[in-house]
């Protein structure tokens, strides 16, 4: 793959080079969290600032959606990522891991007062291994009380694996996209019980939205989740790694991990019982029970420690309004970028739009075949997808391109700019097809009255074409306008901070996913509300030439 | 001297042979009438002569200007297609479906060839413009859009587009076949007026009164040949064929 | 160059991926179906209803149409079990399951935009040839059976089929709400292997094929609703094979 490793500055002591680039999700509070302010913060986010310093290095970091991150390291765009990232044998194929900055333990959450509210062992902390597990008495106890019952996970996490393994059997497993998707079922009362990060919990807990939630059952730790979390790296990307490395080893040492997790985490979660391949060089001794040490407040008790959450609307206004700590201004920008996309986006769109449907209407059967091929396969594939190709297949071959001419940087394709055309691309796929039917409806007669008195091809299509396929295509384009706009919240992926982003980003970060997930949708009726004022006045207008008598129907 | 004229023009769409050596001339005020049944290619032949159709083999000269078309010899080629645009500008057209564009009010339909094909000065074409509104008799039209007239005042528009062009000669192609009966008097009238001012028209009509009364020259056309020609008095009283006869008969 | 293991790897992938096929195809055609029905009552509500009535239902459109499904989805999934009213109320056992959840959102979504279609269509329906089944004595039910549905069936197959194939990507949203079709699955894949493009790429030919399969359909449909656009003889063959 790319030798980026050999550009990066860290053997010259973090002098001249690029900056290392660092993404994180930014709403994995309280592990990292973006403030209303944009500023990111939490637990990685002060860690790896700390580590930054000790290796002299210069590091930058970026905010970016989970489902673009792999991508975006492989395409060299960032070129370290910490998002909780769990160490696996299989992630191992793709990734390089440093050696774990936190091992974490592992809980459930019930409804408050419900009959699993306080499951068997609530209170204690059990060591499992992989091995020990199924046959342990404390999981024998915990299977007894959850016979039958509903147990949320979230998808392909390790927690997922130990669920199935030892109740697939006795309940029902049902799988979420995120942890604060199975919060909510069980506050729904679709799933009895949740079994997350102890340390997420602690915190997703103390929030309103939450508060009839309590932990519940013992804290499950040791050697069942691996070795615990770690930096992810391109798998070549070696002197990075060791730097990494050396630097997490330097910090659990002087118990900063310690300090910082305490502070976040409400417990200590570092490492102390290193893996073998990690181990070398650092005579730290294996903590007797290797996992998580619970530093205050045994499970059972919610919210314990962290700052009560205010009176309800207070509260709301606080969190919507324009000072410090309100997300007012955050998703004002954010409005504004959707629009800037959608319209950079249509734009493009109607330059590619063009060109298909002309394609489409040619004479050129090798042309007709290319523009509906072009239409067919960007309205048949899913968007996101689209824009996945062109993002990050598009910047990986911009970089490899660059690498080729022997370019010193690696030039790549802006974010926003790849987005914008990725969206462009699919909205002109929707734009042609508009713009054919215009051309369609023209009267043939008109045409040639044009032709009739001597005007040129260029300047009938300038003059006659265009205008009236506009006219003809203005209701078409107001639906592909709506589309477009709505398209563009999956550029969120890329980590553009347009509605949609800011919205999860918000959610994530705060824990009040509904008063989010409204206001973004509110943000986005607006914003459609106006374009479909806008055209509802252009057909108005564009009607009055078509209709026989004005104002009759 | 002709302004107008095509000689032993051959034009065949597939299989069928539509026009099979047809041949006209157009002196300066000449006003011809073609007539013929539906399918006997006038229609097709007066879309020729203003090139709308490219002609299979035959010769056109407009103003002095002469193009000739034979087998092999397509419309390809830069220096002809300015040509043909050339030609097409002293000849204007007033098609049976009025054809104006429906996206410029009546004005900007007359004003759109001059300023932008003949580049003439938008001040002066206006001002022919409104002339010629009034005196097609729908001056006070001048800002709708085609959609809010009727037939007959569309189709006087399209003639006032037609004669904004300064033209040589105006080609009609059943200007009336698509108005309601009532309308048609108004379209008729104007055209008896351009006829009476010296113009010089070839017109495909239905209109037998039209074709006697104002028309110095009539030619019938049948399966893509000229079966008949000559002065319409002649003609109307004496018809030189069955076919012409029975023509005359069935459109009174 | 692939390697055979990268090809045992796509080969697992694609196996994993149609397993999933199923969801996607029961939620999509269950949405279309539910959405198709909705969409019907949308519209006549919006003809023919109290202006009071007309007026709501083009703000439902406006709603459903103006804003992103996945915010929908998470507000009628998540949002609306926040409510003890529904938690008890007689829709709760239909609301539970996720699947019908699921179905429930994106039928409520696309019945949105399918009113909007049927009503283009009808109101495209010449006047003329409403009064003339008139005419022929028709009136109410049989003029719609007979002149006016058919009429705005065949007017709205192309924005439909568009609508369609909207639909068949939109069933991507549902593992959202724990309902895991294809993508949710390629999603699932990807976060525990991390080979994201090789996943999507899989992803991806399945939803094509599918959707060009479903295309096809639609092209069949059309021309068998077209008779007048097709070659004279086969249509006077079904014309006389028809007649009593």
């Amino acid at each position: 793959m790319l030798a980026l490793a050999g550009l990066l500055p860290f053997c010259a002591q973090g002098q001249g080079g690029r900056a290392v680039i660092i993404a994180t999700e930014g709403d994995y509070a309280p592990w990292n969290l973006t403030r209303a302010d944009g500023v990111l913060d939490g637990f990685e986010v002060e860690l790896v600032h700390d580590l930054c310093t000790r290796m002299r290095l210069e590091c930058r970091l970026v905010a970016q959606d989970w489902n673009g991150m792999i991508a975006s390291l492989q395409a060299g765009k960032v070129d370290v990522l910490m998002d909780a990232l769990s160490i696996t044998e299989e992630r191992r194929l793709i990734l390089a891991f440093s050696r774990p900055y936190a091992r974490t333990a592992a809980t459930f959450v019930a409804l408050r007062g419900s009959a699993l509210g306080r499951l068997p062992l609530s209170g204690r902390t059990l060591s499992l291994s992989r091995e020990s597990a199924p046959d342990d008495p404390a999981v024998q106890e915990l299977r007894a009380a959850l016979r039958g019952r509903t147990i949320a996970i979230q998808a392909a996490s390790i927690y997922a694996r130990f669920i199935y393994l030892n109740f697939g059997d006795i309940a029902t497993v049902r799988e979420y996209k995120s942890s604060a998707e199975h919060d909510l079922d069980v506050l729904a009362g679709r799933a009895d019980v949740a079994f997350d990060d102890a340390t997420y919990f602690k915190t997703a807990l103390a929030n309103a939205d939450e508060r009839e939630l309590t932990l519940s059952g013992p804290l499950i730790g040791g050697a069942i989740w691996g070795e615990g979390e770690g930096f992810g790296f391109r798998r070549d990307d070696v002197q990075l790694k060791a730097a990494f490395d050396a630097a997490v080893a330097a910090a659990i040492a002087d118990g900063t991990v310690r300090r910082l997790s305490e502070k976040w985490l409400k417990i200590d979660v570092t490492p102390y019982q290193l893996p073998p391949a990690a181990a070398v060089g650092s005579g730290e001794p294996a903590a007797p029970r290797g996992g998580a040490q619970p530093a205050e407040a045994p499970p059972g008790d919610g919210v314990s420690g962290h700052a009560a959450p205010g009176e309800a609307l207070p509260d709301v206004l606080q969190i919507f309004g324009f000072g410090a700590g309100g997300w007012g201004r955050a998703l004002l920008l954010s409005a504004l970028m959707t629009a800037v996309v959608t319209a950079a986006a249509l734009g493009v769109g109607a330059v590619l739009g063009g060109l298909i449907a002309a394609a489409r209407l040619s004479g050129n059967a090798a042309l007709r075949g290319a523009g509906e091929i072009y239409s067919t396969l960007f309205r048949g594939v899913p968007e996101l997808l689209v824009i996945y190709l062109i993002f990050f297949g598009g910047s990986t071959l911009v970089t490899r391109v660059a690498l080729a001419l022997g370019a010193g940087t690696v030039a790549g394709m802006p974010s926003l700019a790849a987005g914008i055309l990725a969206v462009g691309v699919i909205s002109g796929a929707y734009q042609a097809e508009v713009y054919r039917g215009g051309y369609l409806a023209i009267s043939r007669g008109e045409i040639e009255a044009a032709r009739s008195i001597g005007m040129r091809t260029a300047m009938r299509l300038r003059r006659i074409v265009v205008p009236q396929v506009l006219r003809f295509a203005l209701p078409g384009l107001g639906n592909v306008v709506q589309l477009t706009l709505k398209d563009s919240a999956l550029i969120s992926v890329t980590g553009v901070a347009e509605i949609m982003r800011t919205t999860e980003v918000g959610a994530g970060s705060t824990h009040r996913y509904f008063l989010f997930y409204l206001v973004g949708g509110a943000l986005y009726l607006a914003m459609t509300g106006l374009s479909g004022r806008a055209f509802e006045h252009a057909e108005l207008r564009v009607g009055r030439t078509l209709r026989a008598s004005p104002g009759g129907i | 001297m002709n302004i107008v004229s095509a000689r032993n023009i051959h034009k065949r769409f597939g299989q069928q042979e539509v026009l099979k050596g047809v041949s006209v001339a157009a002196n300066r005020g000449d006003v011809i009438s073609i007539l013929g049944s539906s399918g006997s290619g006038k229609s097709t032949f007066l879309r020729c002569i203003n090139l709308l159709e490219t002609p299979d083999a035959g010769e056109i000269t407009v103003a002095g200007e002469r193009i000739v078309l034979g087998a092999g010899r397509a419309a390809r080629s830069t220096r002809l297609r300015r040509q043909i645009d050339r030609m097409r500008g002293e000849l204007a057209m007033v098609f049976q479906s009025f054809n104006l564009w429906s996206h410029l009010t009546i004005l900007e339909n007359l004003i759109e060839g001059p300023v932008h094909v003949q580049k003439r000065a938008r001040a002066e074409c206006i001002a022919e413009a409104e002339a010629l509104l009034e005196k097609v008799g729908i001056a006070d039209k001048r800002d709708h859009y085609p959609a809010h007239l009727s037939g007959g005042q569309q189709q006087r528009a399209a003639i006032a587009r037609a004669l904004a062009m300064r033209p040589q000669a105006l080609l009609f192609d059943e200007p009336t076949s698509a108005l309601d009966p009532e309308l048609v008097g108004d379209v008729l009238r104007v055209m008896r007026a351009l006829a009476e001012e010296g113009r010089t028209m070839l017109v495909v009509t239905h209109e037998m009164s039209f074709a006697r009364s104002v028309s110095n020259r009539v030619m019938f056309l049948h399966r893509g040949q000229v079966e008949a020609e000559g002065p319409p008095d002649e003609l109307f009283r004496d018809p030189p064929t069955e076919r012409f006869r029975q023509f005359i008969s069935g459109h009174r | 160059m692939p390697s055979a293991g990268e090809f045992g790897f796509l080969a697992a992938t694609l196996g994993e991926l149609l397993a999933a096929l199923p969801v996607t195809l029961g939620l999509f055609l269950a949405s279309i179906a539910l959405g198709g029905v909705l969409a019907a009552g949308l519209t006549w509500v919006r003809l023919r209803g109290a202006p009071w009535i007309a007026r709501l239902v083009r703000a439902y459109v406006f709603v459903f149409r103006g804003s992103p499904l996945l915010i929908q989805m998470f507000l009628v999934f998540y949002g609306l079990a926040q409510f003890p009213a529904v938690r008890h109320g007689m829709l709760w056992p239909v609301l539970r399951n996720p699947f019908a959840c699921a179905v429930i959102a994106l039928a409520l979504c696309t019945a949105a935009y399918t009113a909007e279609i049927f009503r283009g269509a009808l109101l495209a329906v010449p006047v003329q040839q409403i009064e003339a089944g008139r005419a022929c004595g028709m009136s109410g039910w049989l003029l719609l059976r007979r002149i006016i549905a058919p009429l705005a069936l065949r007017q709205a197959l192309p924005a439909y089929s568009t609508e369609i194939v909207l639909m068949v990507k939109s069933t991507s949203l549902a593992s959202l709400v724990t309902v895991w079709e294809v993508t949710g699955v390629a999603l699932r894949i990807i976060s525990t292997t991390y080979k994201t493009l090789e996943v999507f790429m899989c992803a991806a030919a399945i939803y094509l094929l599918l959707n060009f399969a479903i295309l096809r359909l639609i092209a069949v449909l059309e021309y068998r609703l077209s008779p007048q656009l097709r070659a004279a003889a086969p249509a006077a063959r079904r014309a006389g094979a028809a007649a009593p």
